[in-house]
């Protein structure tokens, strides 16, 4: 009896402790949701408002901005852009890294591997030069090749995952059935791992939706993503929009939040790079 | 059928061998090249000049702090991080009821663009009208400067670091600690063992491989971390929150230094491979 009155007191502490670090991930999510509803000097009140008649003003005033539709769309195209490409090579890729033994397979796979762990900072200052002399400087394309490099990585390894997930011999049946091999990974691998290229596909656009430092510095005045232009369209020389900047913050997050959650089963495997299931 | 087997890994190794040359080789290439020269008259008329421009900012006292600064990023966002996550996803395991709501919550912030987390704690964190100074208040703490304050910006920063990467240490752990085999524990409760000793007698040593892995990626991630310190003090006030990435974007973007920027980039390689070398290639295999 004791023992178990013991365990229901650590059972409220234990939910304790955790409603209070779940109350602190979901303050900022909640207060930006918050400042996005508020008028001007609400935003700015001492002390901070938290009952408010709540305005739409703010998303009015971000939807008719040309600004903001315009990074929404760069943003988009970017995003779908590199993912298409780098599934599109980074598929078959992980296929035959998963199928097949040849020489230096463990090696490209970690050259692969290591192109994500590579600070991006090295690199930018040979792209600036090559997409100026290739005429793609401060361009979707240019944007886009750059995150096909932060995605490859992921594409990889995560799609090696799934690919050795689906046993050889559901393969080698199609085969003996009379598919060829490309026909077997077309028509019967890889829509077994439909789920997994589904996941993949949403993590990448996530990491390329919120990428930053490549958005900075290669694209500047005819493309700008989301964050760069959240990073610097209401931060004016006196005062911060906090209306208007949460506003879109908010517009901005949703669709990352979903994702997120949909993806949620396989966000261990796809943080990782496929090193944990 | 046999030959056709031959062909086909290298027709699908192709593109990706050909983009990673172009995207990264080459770059890199280059970028010694320029680490190289003085590009002071413009890049066409670059001047060879050796190891001059590593020797400038190997001996500068801006880049020592910076180098500084990015070890107590580092140490402080992957130690934090590892500490909280590692608390949370113990106390998930533990519970019964309850552990999906909380592990969607938890995940969220992975899902906010880092940007976006910094503004938004930016905002939170103002010193005239932020939240957090309001409720500060009635614990009798008053006037808080956070991120304007040169001794608390860097702590600051990690902060909000923290509160974006503490979910993936969490969810790794938790993942973790779910692949654990029960027999042990179950073993270990009939032997009476306290929550101290399985802890550190069981769960520990079993984990260790993942452990391991959390904290190379956390560790990768957090060398390189850039968004959120740009959006929230970008690098201030002085050179209070300026990490090396952030010293070579300045350098090099800002400045138009190009070379001191490539230089900075190099030795952050360096470093990664240097660790990269040591741990990674070991761990994943």
């Amino acid at each position: 009896m004791k023992r178990r009155r013991r365990c229901i007191v650590f059972g409220i502490l234990k939910h304790t402790v955790l409603i209070i670090m779940a109350l602190i991930v979901l303050f900022p999510i909640t207060w930006i949701i918050l400042q996005s509803l508020k008028s001007y000097f609400d935003t700015i009140a001492v002390p901070p408002k938290i009952l408010f008649s709540p305005v739409w003003k703010n998303y009015v005033d971000v939807l008719s901005r040309v600004g903001f539709f315009s990074s929404f769309r760069d943003s988009l195209v970017v995003a779908l852009g590199s993912v298409g490409l780098a599934l599109l090579i980074g598929t078959p890729f992980s296929y035959v890294l998963a199928r097949f033994d040849f020489k230096g397979r463990d090696n490209i796979a970690f050259f692969v591997l290591s192109t994500r762990m590579m600070p991006p900072i090295v690199v930018i200052v040979p792209f600036i030069r090559i997409f100026h002399i290739l005429n793609i400087a401060d361009t979707h394309v240019g944007l886009i090749l750059a995150h096909v490099l932060v995605n490859l990585a992921l594409v990889v390894w995560m799609m090696r995952g799934f690919f050795s997930s689906i046993p050889r011999e559901i393969e080698e049946a199609a085969i003996v059935d009379g598919c060829s091999q490309m026909g077997a990974f077309w028509s019967v691998t890889l829509p077994l791992s439909a789920p997994g290229l589904v996941a993949t596909a949403l993590l990448s656009f996530l990491f390329s939706w919120n990428e930053f430092l490549f958005a900075l510095t290669l694209t500047s005045l005819k493309v700008k993503t989301l964050p760069v232009y959240m990073a610097s369209e209401f931060v004016g020389y006196l005062a911060v929009q906090w209306g208007p900047l949460s506003a879109s913050g908010v517009l901005a997050i949703l669709p990352t939040l979903a994702f997120i959650i949909f993806i949620q089963k396989h966000l261990v495997r796809g943080l990782t790079f496929g090193a944990l299931k | 059928m046999k030959k056709r087997f031959c062909k086909f890994p290298y027709i699908f190794t192709l593109p990706v061998t050909i983009t990673l040359f172009a995207l990264v080789i080459y770059p890199l290439i280059y970028a010694v090249f320029i680490s190289l020269h003085s590009t002071a008259m413009g890049i066409q008329q670059a001047q060879f000049v050796g190891l001059r421009n590593f020797i400038d900012i190997l001996s500068s006292p801006i880049f020592s702090n910076a180098v500084k600064n990015t070890a107590i990023f580092t140490a402080g966002t992957v130690g934090l991080t590892f500490f909280l996550g590692f608390v949370i996803a113990l106390l998930l395991s533990s519970i019964t009821r309850g552990t999906d709501i909380y592990r969607v919550i938890f995940i969220l912030p992975l899902g906010v663009s880092p940007v976006i987390a910094g503004l938004t704690w930016g905002m939170m964190l103002n010193p005239l009208f932020g939240i957090v100074n309001f409720f500060l208040e009635f614990l009798g703490i008053r006037g808080l400067g956070w991120a304007t304050d040169i001794k608390l910006a860097l702590p600051t920063v990690i902060m909000i670091d923290v509160w974006q990467w503490t979910p993936f240490m969490m969810l790794i752990l938790y993942a973790g600690l779910q692949m654990l085999p029960k027999e042990c524990f179950e073993a270990a409760m009939i032997d009476g063992a306290s929550f101290w000793q399985k802890f550190i007698y069981i769960t520990l040593p079993l984990l260790r491989p993942i452990i391991v892995i959390a904290l190379i990626f956390r560790l990768m991630e957090a060398f390189k971390s850039f968004d959120i310190i740009y959006t929230v003090t970008k690098g201030g006030p002085g050179h209070a929150t300026e990490t090396m990435i952030v010293r070579a974007y300045l350098e090099g973007l800002k400045y138009h230094k190009l070379e001191y920027g490539a230089v900075i980039g190099l030795i952050m390689l360096f470093i990664t491979i240097f660790i990269s070398q040591r741990a990674v290639k070991r761990l994943l295999e």
